[in-house]
């Protein structure tokens, strides 16, 4: 059973912590999920270029619109950067109190690895899975 | 979510104008039938607001707009001739003051719009108000009256049928 839906759901940035770790453990082995997530990312993208169609003169008679953005949610970039970055920031303050301990080689290699990934999946791969958070 | 309400009906037409045209457009291709569903929402925005309760204005205001759109629909349907356009070069587009310069940004994305007017209507409205408007899962929820999951039915399967219709 492939979670096609959760697809779209995550690049709209409406799933659950745990639900976005069900669906990556889903797709660490299932390449045709991975493709489908590659497929409508495009499609959102397209949809989401038509252009802002400006209002026909004095439709709205004395009420003159106010320019406001069209879309007012932050786009899926904004929020995924925003995660990466916060579970990076938390990782760093977590390892601080032992600085001789870790080198920045050894931070890169334990998780610099999987946040650099490919920031679209940025905030699964960087959530270490919690068997408490896949039975929610 | 709980937002300020805007207090007058006019203040709704200058922050929320362009986003109704804009979703009015997407869902109709059509410039006059978009121009006539804004001013049918604002008159029954002018109304309601008199009885409006604080809440989910966005809710609110969208549910209005998508019942004004669907019993457009429905009005059309009982006629016997109103087919939605295939073609773009058929568009009543050259009625409107500007219209060149409409017509040079719309045909950039007219495979998408053609597109979406082949979405059945819960999908094409569900799609809009997502990617265009920009609505949450909870405001379309609330604007369309259906729980989320279907809202994120709805977007998932209206993508992937727009994709095959784009390929």
């Amino acid at each position: 059973m492939h979670p096609n839906e959760m697809i779209s759901a995550y690049l709209d940035g409406e799933l659950t912590r745990a639900e976005a770790s069900e669906l990556f453990v889903h797709m660490g082995t299932c390449g045709k999920c991975v493709g489908e997530m590659e497929t409508m990312q495009k499609v959102r993208t397209a949809i989401r270029s038509l252009p802002l169609i400006e209002l026909p003169p004095g439709l709205l008679g004395d009420a003159e619109p106010v320019v406001v953005p069209l879309r007012k949610n932050r786009g899926f970039w904004v929020g995924a950067a925003a995660a990466g970055i916060a579970v990076v920031i938390a990782v760093a303050t977590f390892l601080t109190p032992s600085p001789s301990a870790m080198s920045v080689d050894d931070l890169n290699s334990r998780f610099g690895a999987r946040v650099s990934l490919d920031p679209a999946f940025g905030p699964a791969k960087v959530v270490v899975p919690d068997v408490r958070d896949m039975t929610e | 979510m709980t937002e300020s309400v805007p207090l007058t009906w006019e203040e709704v037409a200058r922050v929320y104008g362009r986003k109704i045209y804009n979703f009015a457009y997407r869902l109709t291709g059509n410039s006059d039938d978009a121009a006539d569903l804004v001013q049918e929402v604002l008159l029954r925005v002018r109304r309601g607001l008199a009885s409006y309760q604080p809440g989910s204005f966005e809710g609110w205001l969208w549910r209005i707009t998508r019942n004004a759109f669907l019993d457009d629909v429905r009005k059309r349907n009982r006629r016997p001739v109103a087919p939605i356009p295939d073609d773009i070069e058929r568009w009543d587009v050259a009625s409107s003051p500007g219209a060149d310069v409409e017509y040079s940004r719309i045909s950039l994305g007219d495979d998408i719009q053609k597109a979406l007017l082949e979405l059945p209507i819960e999908f094409r409205e569900a799609v809009v108000l997502c990617d265009v408007i920009g609505l949450s899962y909870e405001e379309i929820a609330l604007a369309v009256a259906v729980p989320i999951g279907t809202v994120r039915s709805r977007i998932h399967r209206g993508r992937k049928i727009l994709k095959e219709l784009l390929t």
